[in-house]
């Protein structure tokens, strides 16, 4: 009796108990290992398999995305990309976005990660300055897989105010397991009040426009403050409008008359939402931000505790001056009013990421320890600006990024 | 054996190989198979209940199996004991034992015996794992050459 002698429903019952990476490597073992790892069905079959053991331990990822430059040459701003992750692959890559077509080393500089959401990121390259069209790409880091998205006709990619990124499950077994959607929010028009969504649906290949139907109460946006937060398949972020600021929540899944709603903020944030960090723990939308004045500073994170009816719920108060590093720190981060919530564990509810000056730390919130976790952020001489945080979290089985156009749907259909 | 103070004599399945044997089974031990207890229900009375698609030399085993399963000592005890047991068996009682367990429709020891296999699998290149398992690589250079460009990551 032979391994290769098993039916192939048995030979998929030893193969899907293996680690992704195995298994992967295992295509070239020879042709009949090759064709079954590399079917769709094969992938339903280990991903139904590790389902059960999902929980909250998926190994997560957190893009800092900045720019930086010294205090004395004001011109030469550059942007560094630098990870933060549980991933032993992604731990050890230097380079990230140098398999696009468009990255040049050493000066990736017009690329930029712009959304996130499960193991995929969207980015796009800034070609303001030269004479072709600036391009979206959706991209696994990990992988290495990516796509660029078809231009939008009469629109540019600078145009946008805010843009999000869903993934979901195909359910539709014609259809392959891993889809998404692009969602970018714009003005049209320079005097016009009016919002326009356009939507990139990776099952059709195409992009889609419609109205934005603001709730009454917002009248008019300003200015979308924070990256998007993808929850329960709705995009949130923390927007600026003529009444203050709130949470708006955009749902690509819903018919265009009631996709887009508000969440109110905890009473307290009401008015100062400017340093408020929107993020997400165990499949729960947070807030949190760092409050009052020197040296009675105050870390605060609240947390939804019912989706439906914006029932938040204040889950930590701490005072910074009380907490107690657990690794060499060279300062004093009273001193400095540069602390920020930067991002929140996506799975431990008592780790929050802080920015303290110029490091990345990790602050455990119930033993009121703080760890540096990255100097990354450079020498103390350095400005940094618009440091943004994309968390990916990495499922059994990393997400494909396809880009099915019209003639493949239409392959499947007949 | 399952408990002692019971004086009632437990009721036995009689079961047939492949090769003709015949097997005198408990019948908690037999109704670990989900095809043995589909098979009862369609056969009347004390009928042998005919297993063509095992060799005796199997079904011994898993029988043996199927009785430790209904014993009174710690599941997970006897279930390293026959980890360790496949783990350390010829492949050729392994994968038949697989085929076995597949047919008769017990989940446990599929479960078992699959685990084992694949972790006989872990951390190994395709090489070795040709090498312990005897597979001829039927692949062309160029084509596992593709394999490793697009999967670049996974041998990262």
């Amino acid at each position: 009796m032979h391994i290769n002698n098993l039916p192939d429903n048995l030979l998929i019952e030893i193969l899907k108990r293996l680690p992704c990476q195995v298994v992967l490597r295992s295509e070239s073992v020879c042709k009949r290992w090759l064709s079954l790892i590399s079917d769709p069905f094969f992938v339903r079959c280990f991903i139904h398999h590790h389902r059960g053991s999902i929980d909250h331990s998926l190994p997560f990822t957190l893009v800092h995305q900045f720019y930086y430059w010294h205090h004395h040459i004001t011109e030469t701003a550059s942007r560094k990309i630098h990870l933060v992750s549980e991933h032993p692959i992604l731990q050890s890559r230097d380079l990230l976005l140098d398999f696009l077509p468009c990255f040049q080393h050493p000066d990736p500089w017009p690329i930029r990660i712009v959304a996130s959401h499960g193991d995929l990121v969207v980015c796009h390259d800034n070609k303001l300055y030269s004479s072709q069209q600036s391009m979206y790409y959706v991209c696994n880091l990990l992988t290495r897989q990516w796509c660029a998205l078809p231009p939008i006709l009469g629109r540019h990619v600078e145009d946008d105010m805010a843009i999000g990124l869903v993934t979901y499950d195909g359910e539709n077994h014609l259809l392959p397991l891993f889809q998404y959607k692009v969602v970018r929010i714009l003005k049209v028009g320079t005097c016009s009040n009016d919002l326009i969504v356009e939507t990139f649906s990776s099952d059709t290949g195409e992009w889609n426009e419609s109205l934005l139907s603001c709730p009454q109460s917002i009248q008019r946006f300003w200015q979308f403050r924070t990256s998007a937060v993808t929850l329960n398949n709705a995009l949130h972020w923390i927007i600026n409008g003529n009444n203050g600021e709130t949470i708006v929540v955009f749902d690509p899944f819903r018919s265009i008359n009631d996709q887009c709603w508000l969440i109110d903020p905890p009473l307290e944030l009401k008015f100062e939402m400017a340093h408020v960090c929107l993020g997400i723990c165990r499949d729960r939308l947070r807030v949190s931000t760092i409050k009052g004045v020197h040296p009675n500073r105050m870390l605060k994170v609240w947390e939804l505790q019912d989706y439906g009816k914006a029932n938040w719920t204040l889950k930590y108060r701490i005072c910074l001056k009380e907490m107690v590093f657990v690794s060499d720190c060279e300062f004093d981060m009273l001193e400095f009013s540069t602390n920020l919530v930067l991002s929140f564990h996506p799975n431990d509810e008592d780790v929050v990421y802080l920015r303290c000056h110029n490091h990345i730390m990790k602050c455990h919130v119930r033993k009121g320890t703080l760890e540096v976790v990255s100097k990354c952020l450079g020498d103390p001489t350095f400005v940094i600006r618009t440091l943004t945080v994309f968390p990916l979290l990495h499922p059994c089985w990393p997400s494909s990024v396809y880009c099915h156009g019209k003639q493949n749907l239409r392959s499947l259909e007949s | 054996m399952a408990s002692s103070s019971t004086s009632e004599q437990k009721k036995k399945i009689r079961l047939k190989s492949a090769d003709n044997e015949l097997f005198d089974v408990d019948e908690d031990a037999a109704l670990q198979s989900e095809t043995i207890k589909n098979l009862l229900q369609e056969i009347s009375g004390d009928q042998i209940v005919p297993l063509p698609n095992v060799t005796s030399k199997i079904l011994a085993k898993v029988i043996e199996y199927c009785s430790n399963m209904c014993e009174l000592d710690p599941i997970i005890s006897v279930n390293k004991q026959w980890e360790s047991f496949f783990k350390n068996c010829d492949q050729d009682t392994l994968f038949d034992t697989i085929l076995a367990a597949n047919y008769l429709s017990i989940k446990s020891l599929l479960d078992l015996t699959c685990k084992c296999v694949a972790d006989m699998m872990k951390g190994k290149t395709p090489e070795e794992i040709r090498e312990k398992f005897h597979i001829v690589n039927d692949l062309t250079s160029e084509e596992e050459a593709k394999i490793r460009a697009e999967i670049s990551w996974a041998f990262e």
